[in-house]
């Protein structure tokens, strides 16, 4: 009998810790799913659902009209409308320190962001530059060729790179709108533009609703769709995160329709060695039948 | 003149006389209670103006704060959310009006008329001065107003109209610099006034007087029609018909008839009694004889 006790105690001590581990280790909740989202996963594209839990890596590609809302663990939350794309790059977990950023980047599209105090920072990256969100609300419009955003209330760091590696910090005040065209240096005025409030998703214009409570049960198993293509791929190989995504989509390669177009696109120098093995091989093994069924160095697997 | 003549004159006299005074005192009374019904319909409308502008305040606004910080919603103004609610209404009863007549006001559709102005400016010189009622003329008819006075009361006010810089900068773009600034806490810078016909409760208490005097004559006519009935079987026609055989016996013709009746009634009395006196008579002459 004592036996069966001390068992069902160590099975409910069990359960009890996976729980908390689990909790301890989440990093956000998608909690707002408003459409056909797709997040992808490694190198795998799956239906986002309602609740589904968020993860250092997910890239959501959120279509026109549709929405999505991340609230990380911290308090900290997204809010974004489609057409855009999103990659969640770090995500600090429950358990992470106090002050541990969020690392996200805006691709294209249209992102609400609130942080605050108590929050977990966010760091949220957009071609040539980022704003570190610290405790204040900002409304971001990115697409490749112009980026605007207005600071709805509190402040927000602006970071741009700067000659020699170095990098430049503006601070943005309540009330600003900042904007750039391509390359040109942001200009900024007090109050957003006619242009951009036309634009401007009306779901952005709103408070973002606090639901993560209401998704504290399982997470929904997500399904699994096709594997990435390499036009899928291509955004994300180049800039700041190439590395990691040049690592992630390796594996890819494998594929034959994948590993083409990749041969034909700009070169992605982590996987020249993979794509182009002749112009490795030691000049006295040029006679080596068949250079092109290299096989995928395990170093980027 | 005959009887008859005599009490038609004297019930006719009574009738038109009472016709007289029920019709005066009834038309009166329809009247007062015509133009206190107006009143309060005209109290129940500012109250529900009034009820939109603490909605708006307390419920709606707080919902839309974000997006005022991207574009100016008239739809946050308790004043243009009360001005609203009465325009849907007005498209089902165009006579009724709402105004938040205001002398400086940020939309110029608020812009106070001469005779509203008049009526603020009564309030700015009388601050005892809660609530005016009155009446005019309007080209759809009489038309009863009530005013209120629209005061300062509220730090919340000023956010808007005190000056251009503290002003939302969206609300500035909507509507410009010109007008709607400079209001001063407490100052009474405008009046809700509530507009309502006066034609159809004045209609209607007109026919409910119309009913009630035709009701009231036509009861004067049966009564007066069943009394001249009743007068002549009861009291002409026995009364002429002793008067007639009274006449006959003084003439000495003791045949002209009988005093007979079964009734107890005082002419029933007078019959027996004028009976008897024609038996006293008829013995009286044979005595004589």
């Amino acid at each position: 009998m004592n036996v069966v006790h001390a068992g069902t105690v160590l099975l409910l001590a069990l359960c009890a810790f996976t729980a908390f581990t689990a909790r301890a280790a989440e990093r956000g909740i998608y909690t707002v799913v408003d459409g056909d989202v797709r997040v992808l996963r490694k190198i795998t594209w799956y239906r986002l659902e309602p609740g589904a839990r968020a993860d250092d890596g997910d890239v959501v590609d959120v279509r026109e009209h549709e929405q999505v809302q991340l609230e990380l663990g911290s308090g900290t939350t997204l809010s974004i409308i489609g057409p855009a794309l999103v990659h969640a790059a770090a995500l600090p977990a429950h358990d992470a320190k106090p002050g541990t950023a969020a690392d996200v980047t805006l691709l294209r599209g249209w992102c609400k962001a609130s942080s605050t105090e108590k929050s977990a920072p966010l760091r949220l990256a957009f071609t040539g530059g980022a704003l570190a969100l610290a405790d204040g609300i900002i409304v971001v419009h990115a697409d490749p060729g112009h980026t605007e955003f207005f600071v709805e209330s509190g402040r927000v760091r602006l970071v741009m790179p700067a000659p020699k590696g170095k990098e430049v910090a503006r601070d943005a005040t309540e009330g600003e709108f900042w904007h750039r065209t391509g390359d040109r240096a942001f200009e900024t005025d007090d109050r957003p533009s006619s242009s951009f409030i036309t634009a401007m998703p009306h779901e952005l214009r709103d408070p973002m609703p606090e639901l993560a409570s209401r998704f504290q049960s399982a997470p929904p198993p997500l399904v699994a769709g096709r594997e990435v293509t390499f036009a899928e791929a291509q955004p994300w190989l180049s800039g700041a995160s190439r590395r990691a995504f040049a690592r992630r989509f390796a594996p890819r390669l494998a594929d034959r329709a994948f590993r083409a177009e990749a041969a034909a696109a700009p070169a992605v120098p982590e996987w020249d060695r993979t794509l182009h093995p002749e112009r490795y091989r030691p000049r006295d093994a040029d006679s080596a039948p068949d250079a092109r069924a290299a096989p995928i160095p395990s170093a980027i697997r | 003149m005959k009887l008859i003549w005599k009490f038609n004159l004297v019930l006719l006299g009574i009738f038109l006389l009472g016709f007289a005074i029920a019709g005066y005192v009834s038309y009166r009374e329809l009247q007062a209670n015509a133009r206190e019904e107006i009143v309060q319909n005209a109290r129940l409308m500012m109250e529900a103006a009034l009820s939109s502008r603490t909605y708006t305040t307390s419920q709606v606004k707080p919902l839309l704060d974000t997006q005022l910080k991207y574009v100016f919603l008239p739809q946050t103004v308790p004043a243009y959310a009360a001005t609203e609610v009465f325009n849907e209404m007005r498209k089902k009863h165009p006579d009724y009006g709402y105004k938040e007549a205001t002398l400086n006001p940020t939309n110029p559709r608020d812009r106070a008329s001469d005779w509203e102005a008049d009526l603020v400016n009564a309030f700015r010189q009388s601050k005892d001065n809660v609530e005016m009622v009155g009446e005019r003329d309007t080209p759809t008819g009489r038309a009863l107003y009530l005013a209120r006075p629209i005061q300062v009361s509220s730090a919340s006010c000023l956010v808007c109209h005190s000056t251009i810089e503290v002003a939302p900068k969206t609300m500035v773009d909507l509507y410009g610099t010109a007008n709607g600034f400079g209001w001063k806490m407490n100052e009474v810078i405008g009046a809700q006034v509530v507009s309502v016909p006066m034609s159809v409760p004045i209609k209607r208490a007109n026919e409910t007087f119309r009913t009630f005097m035709l009701s009231l004559a036509g009861v004067f006519a049966v009564t007066f029609v069943l009394l001249n009935a009743m007068m002549h079987v009861m009291v002409i026609r026995r009364v002429t018909r002793l008067s007639a055989i009274a006449d006959q016996v003084s003439l000495g013709h003791m045949d002209a008839g009988e005093f007979k009746t079964r009734s107890r009634d005082e002419i029933g009395v007078l019959t027996d009694a004028l009976a008897r006196m024609k038996v006293s008579l008829v013995q009286a002459m044979k005595m004589l004889e």
